[in-house]
């Protein structure tokens, strides 16, 4: 197993120079980022006990061989700690997963961001947030692996914007996307069980993802009340392209009712999928499907997915407050599927 | 000094693309890049010089670079950039200013400069590393007899002649053009 | 390994030290080459290269010279000041 760090070496005269260095060369999302030394590099590869020569992804459409230097340097870029770096490979591994399908999303002009979710022990121990201000900022662990992440994307697969990012919008997920699962007070298994692993096992899961909805619903008592209006936006959410994944952020206070009502994750699946039906002539009339309108539009029915398990409910968020969120995923499930793998540490 | 490790991913080859080229030096400004190596000024303010008075160069712009063994300052290739029609870095003497007199001319080809750079030939190894690091294992840069540090005068005037003439020819006209004439 | 054969691959790499006064020392450990790079009196340390630059020039040597050797640790009079 060789040590040796093979990345060309940039000498910089003044070390006060060397942030502003980094952005003269294009390495920057745009926020200053962390100085990337031999001794940062290294400290990164030996906590995740990785060659710098090891192989993490490859990426055929464009010939990109993503090794364990360059995570590395990238995650120092990020401002990463050094235990963090398990959960960033692990993260690579499933965007260069053939079924994340790299080259789609990250491209595309509808702009998705990577949506990371971590199940497990890891994120407790790495005090990644599953809580209040879940997509909010005060939580390194939380926005620097999103971060780094990105930063290979941009650095090492070339997904520069203007260049092979051409998102018209994109979205602040685009900076960094990561949440926890709130374990702790779920009632039901975690997405990572539900996906094949075992509980005791860390794991991380992406999803190509649209930003955040957000749904209020203090008048609402019961359950079926706060998914009634959730489904109620959902419903119109659909793009033109085709049905996609959706994942269901639960926050506090509607996880108190649901535990008090007694649902399960399917009761809850199966709620929005039969509350999420369009007709075909809705879609036509509001641009979502191509008019005109055919025979039969005005009763003829489109699921929002193509089945139930398209939905993907997770308890994440604060206590406080009547709100929950839903995230689209992109396009067509088909052209980018969730991926789950084990953090290895 | 510090070392940042680059986090892009490193094509391992490809070719060195040169900045457009015109067809004559008079009437231009050259931009003289001398990495602080003791010498190096005199000699590039000789090349200077011989391109004045033989070859119409109107006028000659000589920049200190601070440190021999990174590429010239941002200042500096701003400055090229905006007022010089062509460039000429040296001398790289020893092994690291060689390979930042290499990636000297490198970078501002980049810029659309068109520029020759000058090592000495115990550094010609170090030179070609330099530019294999960079993804263009072919660019051209020129090489001088060893050493130029402690000359005499003449010695230093005789080493200045006999490298225009390539100067001149790697300025006008781009390694590739010549292999495709 | 042919310490003799690696050291006449080297002779450009050795010169180049040579005149910048560094000297350089050839040896193997377990298997691996190992190049120890002395600074000799008034040698600036500043003109050597970057590690990874040194190794790539000793490889392209080695490579020209028809010279196979595995791994290559280098070292540098600053990490001896370290120790």
């Amino acid at each position: 197993m060789s040590l040796e760090l093979l990345s060309h070496r940039h000498r910089i005269a003044d070390e006060g120079d060397a942030i502003d260095y980094c952005f003269r060369q294009n390495w920057s999302d745009g926020l200053p980022v962390v100085p990337p030394t031999e001794a940062r590099v290294a400290a990164m590869l030996e906590a995740a006990q990785l060659a710098p020569d090891k192989v993490i992804g490859f990426i055929p459409e464009r010939e990109i061989t993503i090794t364990a230097e360059k995570v590395a340097i990238n995650a120092v870029l990020a401002g990463c700690k050094p235990e963090y770096m398990p959960v960033v490979v692990a993260a690579i591994e499933c965007i260069t997963d053939p079924a994340w399908a790299y080259h789609g999303p990250s491209t595309t002009t509808s702009g998705p961001a990577v949506l990371i979710i971590v199940n497990g022990p890891i994120a407790r121990e790495l005090d990644i947030n599953s809580g209040e201000n879940l997509f909010g900022p005060g939580w390194r662990s939380n926005l620097t692996i999103g971060r780094a992440v990105r930063l290979v994307m941009r650095n090492v697969c070339g997904s520069l914007p203007g260049v092979l990012d051409r998102a018209t919008h994109g979205h602040p997920g685009k900076l960094s996307y990561v949440i926890a699962e709130n374990e702790l007070e779920s009632p039901w298994d975690p997405l990572h069980v539900d996906r094949g692993f075992k509980k005791e096992q860390s794991t991380v899961t992406v999803l190509a993802a649209d930003g955040p909805r957000q749904i209020f619903s203090q008048l609402a008592p019961t359950t079926d009340g706060v998914l009634t209006m959730m489904a109620d936006d959902m419903r119109i959410s659909g793009g033109v392209i085709g049905q996609t994944h959706y994942v269901v952020l639960l926050a506090g206070e509607h996880m108190e009712m649901v535990v008090r009502d007694g649902w399960t994750k399917t009761d809850v699946k199966r709620y929005l999928f039969e509350n999420t039906m369009n007709t075909y002539a809705h879609l036509r009339r509001t641009y979502r499907f191509p008019l005109p309108l055919k025979p039969g539009d005005e009763t003829r029915i489109r699921p929002l997915v193509s089945n139930e398990d398209m939905f993907f409910i997770i308890p994440a968020g604060g206590k406080a407050g009547a709100f929950s969120s839903y995230i689209p995923g992109w396009a067509k499930a088909s052209w980018s599927r969730m991926v789950t793998k084990e953090i290895v540490r | 000094m510090i070392e940042l490790l680059d986090p892009t991913r490193e094509l391992r080859s490809g070719h060195m693309v040169y900045a457009p080229r015109p067809s004559s030096l008079k009437g231009k400004t050259v931009g003289l890049i001398e990495n602080t190596k003791y010498n190096s000024d005199r000699l590039l303010e000789m090349i200077g010089r011989i391109l004045v008075d033989d070859y119409g160069v109107a006028n000659t712009k000589l920049y200190h670079k601070r440190y021999s063994s990174v590429p010239a300052h941002e200042a500096i290739i701003t400055d090229v950039r905006q007022t010089c029609d062509f460039m000429i870095a040296g001398v790289g003497d020893c092994g690291s200013c060689s390979s930042g007199s290499v990636l000297d001319g490198i970078l501002l080809e980049k810029e659309k400069i068109p520029s020759a750079s000058i090592i000495t030939h115990v550094f010609v190894n170090t030179g070609r590393a330099m530019a294999k690091q960079w993804a263009v294992p072919d660019y051209k840069f020129l090489v001088m007899q060893h050493p130029i540090a402690n000359i005499p005068e003449e010695e230093l005037l005789a080493k200045a002649r006999a490298i225009v003439p390539e100067i001149v020819d790697l300025l006008l006209m781009a390694p590739e053009a010549k292999a495709a004439a | 390994m042919n310490l003799q054969v690696v050291d006449e691959a080297l002779a450009a790499t050795r010169e180049g030290l040579e005149v910048a006064g560094f000297s350089l020392k050839l040896g193997e450990n377990n298997g691996r080459l190992s190049l120890t790079i002395g600074a000799n009196e008034g040698a600036c340390e500043e003109c050597l290269v970057p590690k990874s630059l040194f190794l790539q020039m000793v490889r392209d040597e080695m490579a020209a010279g028809g010279v196979k050797v595995d791994g290559i640790d280098v070292v540098y009079p600053v990490d001896r000041k370290a120790e």
